[in-house]
């Protein structure tokens, strides 16, 4: 063939496969029969090997499939890695695209789940995380509401754990089932990214996704009221409190409507909180009684301690100690008969100021020593440091002012620590009263200017003028050296000169 | 020949792109080389390529590859600089990864009658008992953290920038992140909010990102200054050329091939796969 005829052949090659269009992988389509189907295959998991695809199609010889594997392998469009090759991203896409209406997916999804659910037990090179997402993945191709079902609960325990990657990563693997997905099943995962978005604190993303869904009409009530709950959340965490109040109050129409009973507890408790800030106080306590009566009723625990913990802090608040620790009291019972004993601590901590409110001074300091010893094993945290403080104000009021004076100084650290230098301030301005007290101008006058600076730092302006003020009261500092010397001269000559007078009239 | 320096051998050589990752490296100002371009377009093969060039450079490098079914967050940025300028330099940022476990201390007092091992019958002789299991189900310590994501991420990344100021490198660890388009928003706003201003405002050199991705980044913020962004242009003729030559195929064809794949490497790629195909089948 001459050069202008390899010319002519190669344009007319092109363009044919320009005509048809993309092409489901041209390599795939110069395969043989068995080989091509083997390629295919390679499509279905996110990386594959030989192994990986002995197990998802074994009635294949494996010498068929280690030598498409092979073959496949030498195309620029796979990359090897590790443990494997991963196929270009757009290769892999439309390969698997046209797996998901074939009756042999099913099956073939089932056995790469059970495949990564043995891998993820036997191997030991910290990439389970990965493994079990890949399980997960092929749980949902084998089996959509099984699979599902697996994703949320994943994604849960995930983002208790903080691994918000670890759950993005598997929304993002459920949504390439989205084009056989029901409308339900793609609202759950929507209401999941929301989740996510809201824990960290992305509210336009998190407001976007809630709203489509409240504003699904196919999608089922129980998941339009959790939405509804859950962007009232995101608005309150915002501080758009009569936001977060409207959204409160359609879930709970919406739940009171269509019997969402389960529901209830929580969106009353959450509007009680947000009526509380806004001072609404006996409102707050009747949706808690509400929440309380029907989570009792529903014999939902959390719910029953989650209500009366918040109904303890407005009793805290309101001043009425007494009733605040009968309820703070019974949820700390609840929190430690379930094992939770992380909000316990906070429970504890809470228990803690309404001791003190009640000046009950030895319940004070040990309700906030229990809640220190959890709170410990997390490091430097806000809620640490706050117990710390409490404990702090709870010895000083003991008289034991260099032990309270230590504590405070823990506390101020952790605040710093943790970037809350308004907080650092206040514990600091405090350890400089209690120094004051305690007839120590000179310290007081230090912990008052480093408290100064820490309200700079967080540019509290009413804070700066009352802590200047304060140290004004306190006095200027010690006169200079040389004038206490001569003070110190001119008394000693006085008592002399007394001393004389004295022994000269005896004489 | 391995698989990568197969590969390599056909890499069209993108000079240009090669000689503004030499120049960012050189500049003390830039932390962040921020490459984007379409699917296809070739951008890992060009972070392969530059890896390689590190390797052989004798400069501390390390891939953070997302996929679909493995994204990599804020957190796996941060222990990949920690392992790789060495754990022992970040004790702050250890501690502060320590799990959310709280210890708990249980005191077990039991009153009345207790039953131990009854109608047990143990065969052979029994040694001492070295404990005990007790199967209740009011002892189950689940633990929900009540310190938010967005605190523990702050605390973390305070952690690891005062670790990280104190360490001295001969050379700057090159972190590339591919695919990085997959990354969650929170990680990107993160890392162009936060962690690449607090390197630069902090005068920390001792870490330089290459960026990869199909979406340019957003960095109007205070990152803007320590960002330098390249868009990978599609291949042009004397490229396809040389990639053609590299496959055994005619020179000539390349301002065909360049006409109908518009200059785009993956599908020049599976274009070129498959004529070979085609014409080993003849």
């Amino acid at each position: 063939m001459s050069d202008a005829d390899a010319l002519r052949d190669f344009a007319r090659f092109l363009e044919a496969a320009n005509t048809f269009g993309p092409q489901v992988d041209p390599l795939i389509g110069l395969l043989p029969q068995n080989e091509a189907y083997v390629a295919r295959v390679c499509a279905i998991p996110h990386e594959f090997n030989v192994p990986t695809i002995c197990a998802a199609i074994p009635d294949v010889p494996a010498p068929t499939i280690e030598k498409t594997v092979e073959k496949i392998a030498t195309s620029a469009t796979v990359t090897p890695t590790a443990s494997g090759f991963l196929m270009h991203d757009s290769v892999r896409r439309r390969v698997f695209g046209t797996w998901l209406d074939k009756p042999e997916f099913s099956s073939i999804s089932r056995r790469l789940s059970e495949y990564y659910a043995h891998r993820t037990v036997i191997e030991t090179n910290g990439r389970q995380a990965v493994l079990e997402r890949r399980r997960v993945f092929h749980l949902v191709g084998a089996d959509h509401g099984q699979g599902l079902d697996a994703v949320i609960r994943l994604c849960s325990s995930a983002r208790e754990r903080f691994e918000f990657s670890n759950c993005s990563s598997m929304l993002g693997l459920a949504h390439e089932y989205d084009s056989v997905l029901a409308s339900s099943e793609q609202t759950a995962l929507r209401y999941e990214e929301a989740k996510v978005a809201a824990d960290l604190a992305n509210w336009n993303r998190a407001t976007q996704l809630l709203l489509g869904i409240i504003n699904d009409r196919g999608a089922s009530d129980e998941i339009r009221v959790r939405a509804l709950n859950r962007l009232g959340l995101v608005e309150d965490a915002q501080h758009h409190r009569e936001e977060a109040l409207g959204r409160f109050s359609s879930a709970l129409e919406l739940a009171t409507q269509r019997s969402i009973w389960n529901e209830i507890p929580s969106v009353s408790i959450n509007m009680a909180n947000v009526l509380r800030d806004l001072g609404r106080i006996d409102d707050a306590l009747r949706h808690l009684n509400a929440a309380i009566e029907k989570a009792e009723e529903l014999q939902d625990d959390d719910s029953v301690a989650a209500a009366r913990n918040a109904e303890g802090l407005i009793h805290y608040r309101r001043g009425e100690y007494e009733s605040a620790i009968r309820d703070l009291g019974d949820v700390a019972d609840i929190l430690f008969r379930r094992g939770r004993m992380v909000p316990l601590a906070a429970v504890q901590a809470n228990l803690g100021l309404a001791y003190a409110g009640a000046l009950r001074w030895v319940d004070s300091e040990a309700a906030f020593r229990q809640s220190l010893e959890v709170y410990r094993g997390f490091g430097a945290s806000e809620p640490y440091a706050r117990t710390l403080g409490g404990l702090a104000r709870t010895v000083y009021a003991q008289q034991r002012v260099e032990e309270s004076l230590q504590i405070a100084a823990m506390a101020e650290k952790v605040f710093l620590d943790t970037a809350r230098p308004l907080e650092a301030g206040t514990i600091a301005r405090d350890s400089a009263r209690w120094l004051v007290a305690a007839g120590r101008p000179d310290n007081a006058r230090q912990r008052y200017a480093v408290a100064i600076e820490y309200f700079r730092a967080a540019e509290a302006s009413n804070e700066i003028t009352v802590t200047e003020r304060e140290l004004t009261a306190v006095g200027s500092e010690k006169l200079p050296r040389w004038v206490r010397i001569c003070l110190w001269g001119v008394g000693i000559v006085f008592l002399l000169v007394v001393v004389l007078i004295v022994v000269g009239e005896l004489i | 020949m391995s698989d990568i320096e197969r590969r390599l051998k056909e890499f069209v050589d993108r000079k240009n792109e090669v000689a503004r990752f030499e120049r960012f490296f050189a500049d003390p100002d830039k932390i962040v080389l921020a490459v984007t371009g379409p699917e296809g377009r070739g951008k890992s093969l060009l972070r392969v390529r530059l890896v390689k060039k590190c390797s052989d450079d004798g400069l501390p490098h390390a891939v953070l590859l997302s996929t679909n079914d493995d994204i990599h967050d804020f957190l796996s940025i941060l222990h990949c600089c920690c392992e790789n300028l060495g754990v022992t330099q970040f004790p702050r940022f250890t501690a502060a990864l320590q799990p959310l476990v709280a210890a708990v201390d249980v005191n077990l007092r039991a009153g009345g009658n207790i039953k131990m091992l009854e109608n047990a019958q143990i065969p052979g002789s029994v040694g001492a008992v070295t404990g005990m299991v007790l199967n209740n189900p009011q002892f189950t310590f689940a633990g929900a953290a009540t310190v938010s994501p967005m605190e523990r991420r702050r605390t973390i990344t305070t952690e690891f920038l005062s670790d990280l100021r104190k360490v001295t490198v001969a050379a700057p660890l090159v972190i590339f992140l591919d695919a990085a388009e997959k990354m969650m928003p929170e990680t990107l706003a993160w890392l162009w909010e936060k962690f690449v201003p607090a390197l630069g405002q902090n005068e920390i050199r001792s870490t330089k990102i290459v960026f990869f991705s199909q979406i340019e980044p957003a960095t109007e913020s205070d990152a803007e200054l320590y960002v330098e962004k390249t868009q990978l242009p599609p291949l042009d003729v004397p490229d396809i050329a040389e990639y053609l030559e590299l496959k055994g195929l005619p020179k000539d064809f390349a301002a065909l091939m360049k006409h109908f794949t518009k200059g785009e490497p993956l599908k020049i790629v599976q274009e070129t796969e498959r004529y070979k195909a085609e014409q080993a089948a003849q």
